[in-house]
């Protein structure tokens, strides 16, 4: 995403502030927490605080991505989405397959909310899901362009008890939407299928 | 074969931590001490660490990156040279793909996120012991290719594109840098040429994001 000289200034200002506050304050939670999951090896806590342990990583991770959009680094959408699975893929303990290729045509702007739709499904999966399996892969037709995610955890989704607990679905959906495309969900033989299609047209 | 925590059992292993952060640093300390260090000692900017590494000897040197006196990328260098088989890791929150370059270029044997478990700096730690000349890092391929599709600037055109984001004159530009304006001219014209642009405003921003220059 490029931004005018002074915007650009602006951005990297706000960059650096989270750099310096933010980002420091969530890793000493995690080094916090790694402490006590060293002195806790076998008690009937550990699981919560491996657990809370995995979405300090993912909230990071996920902060550390936002930075890297302030301060308007170069990437494609399958670069953005390549560094985040390479992380989660090394603290999360899911294994993530990712084989989406680059053949998403759109601007600088609609490619940070692509690929921000796109995290914001994985990171409902390693939150909510209990997938003990992730994958990822594109495809490209004479009218669309589609990104599918498949998960092997439970219908997270559908059993969500009140609407406006549908995790984030529905803002992926906006995203998406705001793209010109449709997000599509659906649940068959015990897996999650999420697919984002952009119109080529 | 060494294993999770054996790099910090069983003998004297001296480690530094330099991070200017208390908060982090003294999370850290207190990681680590439940996974078996002992000895760790800290310095919170590049200044003290020199101190402590010519005081304490250490084995472990795990160092941030941006230290309130400067990058760690000399302090890294400078132990490299005086300890070649002391296990340096850096340790930071930085993603920007110039700095893993670097930090492979520096001496460094690994480029950890602080959002990483802990094991993670352990195992990078026992490697860095076994393999003082390695370095590991994520997304280090990636980084390299990014490098390599880089535009190619000379050190004196780095050196005119960092005065511009002052906002001065070229003229003022040029009798910084004892030069004449057409030769300054003639390198702005091979600086928009590299940056693909036709304006000193694009090339900052184009600069800036591409990580060739920073606003101090």
């Amino acid at each position: 995403m490029k931004s005018s000289t002074s915007e650009g200034v602006e951005r990297l200002k706000v960059a650096r502030d989270l750099h310096d506050t933010l980002a420091q304050e969530i890793a000493a939670l995690g080094f916090t927490c790694d402490e006590a999951i060293a002195l806790e090896p076998i008690g009937a806590s550990r699981s919560s605080l491996l657990e809370i342990r995995s979405k300090l990583s993912l909230l990071s991770t996920t902060l550390r991505d936002e930075i890297a959009l302030l301060r308007d680094e170069e990437r494609s959408f399958v670069e953005m989405l390549d560094g985040f699975v390479r992380e989660v893929n090394g603290t999360s303990g899911i294994s993530i397959t990712n084989t989406a290729a680059d053949c998403f045509a759109l601007a600088p702007t609609e490619t940070v909310e692509l690929f921000r739709a796109a995290r914001e499904i994985l990171t409902n999966i390693l939150t909510h899901s209990g997938a003990t399996s992730i994958t990822i892969s594109s495809r490209t037709t004479s009218t669309e362009q589609e990104l599918a995610i498949t998960d092997d955890g439970n219908d997270y989704l559908i059993s969500a008890i009140e609407p406006t607990h549908h995790f984030g679905a529905q803002g992926v959906r906006e995203r998406v939407e705001s793209l010109g495309g449709t997000m599509d969900y659906s649940r068959e033989n015990s897996l999650n299928y999420y697919r984002i299609s952009l119109s080529l047209c | 074969m060494l294993t999770a925590n054996s790099a910090a059992e069983g003998n004297n292993l001296k480690l530094l931590i330099v991070e200017d952060h208390p908060i982090v640093r003294q999370g850290l300390i207190r990681a680590l001490e439940a996974n078996g260090f002992q000895g760790i000692h800290e310095a919170g900017n590049c200044a003290e660490g020199r101190g402590q590494l010519a005081k304490i000897n250490p084995d472990i040197l795990i160092t941030d990156l941006h230290l309130p006196d400067g990058l760690s990328f000399e302090l890294i260098q400078w132990a490299r040279e005086i300890k070649p088989n002391l296990a340096i890791i850096i340790l930071t929150v930085e993603n920007n793909s110039n700095f893993l370059v670097a930090a492979a270029q520096s001496g460094a044997n690994a480029l950890i996120h602080k959002s990483a478990p802990i094991t993670h700096l352990i195992k990078a730690i026992e490697l860095a012991l076994k393999a003082p000349q390695s370095f590991t890092a994520e997304g280090l391929g990636e980084a390299i290719r990014r490098e390599r599709e880089k535009p190619k600037l000379t050190p004196r055109e780095l050196e005119i594109l960092d005065r511009l984001i002052s906002g001065d004159e070229l003229q003022v530009i040029a009798n910084q840098l004892f030069i004449s304006l057409p030769t300054i001219k003639t390198h702005l014209t091979s600086i928009y040429r590299k940056l693909d642009t036709d304006n000193r405003t694009t090339a900052v921003t184009r600069a800036l994001a591409l990580g060739l220059v920073h606003i101090k």
